[in-house]
C-alpha cells in the first residue's frame, strides 16, 4: 500500500479543567491514504472536532505526531504555518457563523487568494467564477453578502473558500448538520463530486451514520476520545464488531416503517462517562451489555482483525 | 369513527414585525385521536413549531395574530383569555421543547420544576405529597437516585439527563397531549434511542396523544402513526406513515423520501437534492407553494392553491395532480 498522506500517532489533548484533565484525545493513531475519505463518527464530547482542529493547527496536541506527507505538522512553526493551510483546508458546521457578514462572496473567496498571493487583476476573477462554478452558485452572486443566501448557498461559498488554494486536504466538520434535508443532499453531492473530480483527501466528521457511510471509504469510530474502531465503509457496517460499534449502529432509525419496527434494537443503558475521569479499562465497559471484569481493568488496544479492519475491545482479542 | 380529541380548522399564524408581515402557517387542517402519535415534519421555517405554539398559546400576543378554530374536547382553544388557558396548558396539553439546555429554570432545583407545575394544577396537594410524586416521576422517566437528584440543578445534569427531567415535568400532570417539539435533535444518537423509546412506553401506559415534530424522517418511520406534511405554512400531505412511505402521493413528499441517504443505499447512486429554495412568507401565497421546485408543475399549481384531496381512508394531499378536471 502507498504511503499515506496523513498519519496520527499517539495523539493526545488534555485541557486542564477546574476538576482535573479533561482527555479529548487518549492516544490515538491512525492513518489515512491519499484518495479515501475517512469518516469520523462518535456522540457528542468524544473527540472528533478537537481531532480536527488539531489537523488544522488550531489547537496545540498534548502529545504525540500528526505527520502530513511526512513533516510532523504539530513542529510546524507559526511562520510556515501559511504553507501548512495551503495543503489542509476546512469547511465548518455552520455556515452563518463561518462566513465574515461584511464580506462579500467574491472577497470572501478570494481572501485565501489574496493571503497567498496566488493571482492577480483578471486571473483573480476568472479563479473566483470557476470556483463559485465548481460548487454550483451562479456568478451574479459574487457581489452579494452572506445575508442574501440561504444556508445551502452559505455553505457552498464555505466550500468554495476552502478550495481556492487547491488544498490536498480537506477537514469537514459536521458540514451539513445545519441544513435542511432537501439541501443536505445537494451539499453531500458536492463533496463527492469535489472528491471525484479533485481526488481531494477528506476526513468527513459527523454524527449522522447514514450519511457517512454513503460518503466514506473507511470510518473511524470515536468513544471518549479514543478510537474504538476502524474498517472500511462497507465492513463496519456489515458487520461492526465493537459493542459500541454494534449499538451505535442499531441505534440509526431506519427511514423506512415496516424494517424500523421489526428490526430488535440494541439501546445502551447510561450516558458517556465524563472524559475527565474516564473509566479505567475499556472507556465502554461502564455501559457495555458484554463487559467482563477485565474491561474495567485493562485497556484494550487497537489490535488488527483482518487487513483493514481493527478493534479495541477484549472480547476480541485471544 | 370517534370525534378526534384535537381538531384544527383553517389555522393562520401571521407574525408582523418592523412593519414587515410573515405568514408562518396558512389555513392548516389537523385531527389528532385519543393515542395517536402524530407526526408533522417540513423543513426549517416551514410553520410546524408555530402551529404547535398557536395550539398551547405560547406565541408573543404582540407580534403574533392567530386564527381558525382550534377545538379540544367542547373549547375553542383561540377563543380562550390567558388564565382559561393556564388551566390547559401544563395540565391537558403539555410541551417538550427541542433544547433541553435553555428549557428548563437553570436556578430552580430540578425537584421544584416539577413540584411547582404539579401543585399549580392540584391546588389540595401539600408539598410533601408533592415532593413524593416528583421523585416517582423522576423515577418513570429513567433518573437513577430520584430521591437524591430531586436537588440537582439543571446543570449538573447531561442533555440526556435534562431532556428526561424536561418529560418527567410535560407528563406530570398527566396531560391528555403531550406536544414534542424536535426532542431529540439536540440530543446524540444512542440518547435519541433511549428517549424515544421512552416516550413510546410512557404513551402506552398513559394512552397519550403525541404530537411529534420533527424533521427527521427516520424518526417518523419508527415512532409515528399518522404524519402530517408541511411546506411553507401549508399541509402537503396527511397519511398513515406506511402510505407515505411506500406510496407517497404528493411530489414535495417523493422528492424528501428521495434526498435522504439510506443505510444500505449503494455509494455510486448520486443522491436526488430537491433544486431551489422554499418560498419568501413574507407575502400571502398564491397557488401551490412548492410550485417553483416541483417537477411536475402545471399552470394552475400557480394560479390557484390545491385543496386537499382524499386519496384513501389513510391518505389525502393537497395537489393539482390528483384532480382529473385540472388536466383541462
Amino acid at each position: 500500500m502507498t504511503q499515506a498522506i496523513l498519519s496520527i500517532q499517539n495523539l493526545k489533548k488534555f485541557f486542564p479543567t477546574k476538576s482535573g484533565l479533561l482527555k479529548a484525545i487518549d492516544d490515538i493513531s491512525i492513518d489515512i491514504h491519499a484518495g479515501e475519505v475517512l469518516g469520523l463518527v462518535g456522540e457528542s464530547g468524544c473527540g472528533k472536532s478537537t481531532l480536527g482542529k488539531i489537523l488544522m493547527k488550531l489547537e496545540q496536541p498534548t502529545e504525540g505526531k500528526v505527520l502530513f506527507e511526512g513533516n510532523d505538522i504539530t513542529e510546524i512553526s507559526q511562520s510556515s504555518l501559511r504553507a501548512h493551510r495551503k495543503n489542509i483546508q476546512m469547511i465548518f458546521q455552520d455556515p452563518y457563523a463561518s462566513l465574515n457578514p461584511r464580506m462579500t462572496v467574491s472577497d470572501i473567496i478570494a481572501e485565501p487568494i489574496d493571503i497567498h498571493r496566488l493571482y492577480q487583476g483578471a486571473q483573480r476573477e476568472g479563479k473566483i467564477d470557476e470556483l463559485l462554478d465548481t460548487v454550483g452558485i451562479d456568478v451574479s452572486f459574487k457581489n452579494r453578502f452572506p445575508h442574501e443566501l440561504s444556508g445551502g448557498q452559505r455553505q457552498r461559498i464555505g466550500i468554495a473558500r476552502a478550495l481556492a488554494l487547491s488544498p490536498k486536504f480537506l477537514v469537514c466538520d459536521e458540514p451539513i448538520s445545519a441544513l435542511d434535508v432537501s439541501v443536505q443532499a445537494q451539499i453531500i453531492n458536492l463533496l463527492k463530486k469535489l472528491q471525484k473530480d479533485f481526488g481531494v483527501t477528506i476526513i468527513f466528521i459527523a454524527h449522522d451514520l447514514g450519511v457517512v457511510k454513503y460518503l466514506s471509504t473507511k470510518v473511524a469510530v470515536m468513544y471518549l476520545g479514543r478510537i474504538v474502531e476502524v474498517a472500511p465503509a462497507d465492513e463496519l457496517y456489515d458487520s461492526p464488531k465493537h459493542p459500541y460499534t454494534q449499538a451505535l449502529i442499531s441505534a440509526i432509525p431506519i427511514p423506512d416503517p415496516k424494517m424500523e419496527r421489526s428490526r430488535d434494537k440494541l439501546i445502551i443503558k447510561g450516558e458517556i462517562p465524563s472524559p475527565v475521569n474516564p473509566p479505567v479499562g475499556c472507556a465502554f465497559a461502564t455501559r457495555c451489555p458484554k463487559a467482563q471484569s477485565s474491561c474495567f481493568h485493562k485497556r484494550p488496544a487497537l489490535e488488527s482483525i483482518s487487513d483493514a479492519h481493527k478493534v479495541a475491545c477484549h472480547l476480541l482479542s485471544v | 369513527m370517534t370525534t378526534p380529541l384535537l381538531e384544527i380548522n383553517n389555522l393562520n399564524v401571521h407574525f408582523s414585525s418592523h412593519g414587515k408581515k410573515l405568514y408562518a402557517v396558512s389555513g392548516i387542517d389537523l385531527t389528532l385521536n385519543k393515542g395517536e402519535t402524530l407526526a408533522i415534519v417540513g423543513e426549517s421555517g416551514c410553520g410546524k413549531s408555530a402551529t404547535a405554539k398557536a395550539i398551547t398559546k405560547l406565541l408573543p400576543s404582540f407580534s403574533s395574530r392567530i386564527s381558525g378554530d382550534i377545538h379540544y374536547e367542547g373549547r375553542n382553544l383561540t377563543h380562550l383569555n390567558e388564565s382559561q388557558m393556564q388551566s390547559i396548558r401544563g395540565k391537558e396539553i403539555s410541551m417538550i421543547f427541542q433544547d433541553p439546555m435553555t428549557s428548563l429554570n437553570p436556578v430552580l432545583r430540578i425537584g421544584m420544576q416539577i413540584i411547582e407545575g404539579y401543585r399549580k394544577h392540584h391546588p389540595g396537594v401539600s408539598f410533601k405529597q408533592a415532593q413524593e410524586y416528583a421523585i416517582e416521576m423522576l423515577q418513570l422517566v429513567g433518573i437513577p437516585n430520584a430521591s437524591e437528584r430531586i436537588n440537582d440543578f439543571p446543570h449538573t445534569l447531561s442533555g440526556g439527563m435534562r431532556q428526561r427531567v424536561m418529560i418527567a415535568l410535560a407528563l406530570a400532570c398527566k396531560p391528555k397531549i403531550l406536544i414534542a417539539d424536535e426532542p431529540t435533535t439536540a440530543l446524540d444518537v444512542t440518547i435519541q434511542a433511549q428517549i424515544l423509546n421512552l416516550i413510546k412506553e410512557i404513551q402506552q401506559k398513559t394512552q397519550t396523544s403525541i404530537m411529534l415534530i420533527t424533521h427527521d424522517l427516520s424518526v417518523v418511520a419508527g415512532y409515528c402513526d399518522r404524519v402530517l406534511v408541511m411546506y411553507a405554512g401549508k399541509v402537503m400531505e396527511n397519511a398513515s406513515v406506511y402510505d407515505l412511505f411506500y406510496n407517497p402521493k404528493h411530489p414535495y413528499t417523493q422528492l424528501l423520501l428521495k434526498a435522504i441517504p439510506k443505510i444500505n443505499m449503494a455509494r455510486d447512486i448520486p443522491l436526488l437534492p430537491i433544486e431551489g429554495h422554499p418560498p419568501q412568507m413574507t407575502f400571502r401565497l398564491e397557488g401551490c407553494p412548492f410550485v417553483a421546485r416541483c417537477p411536475h408543475a402545471m399552470k394552475i399549481c400557480k394560479i390557484k392553491t390545491p385543496p386537499a384531496k382524499k386519496i384513501s381512508n389513510t391518505q389525502s394531499c393537497s395537489c393539482w395532480l390528483y384532480y382529473k378536471e385540472s388536466s383541462s
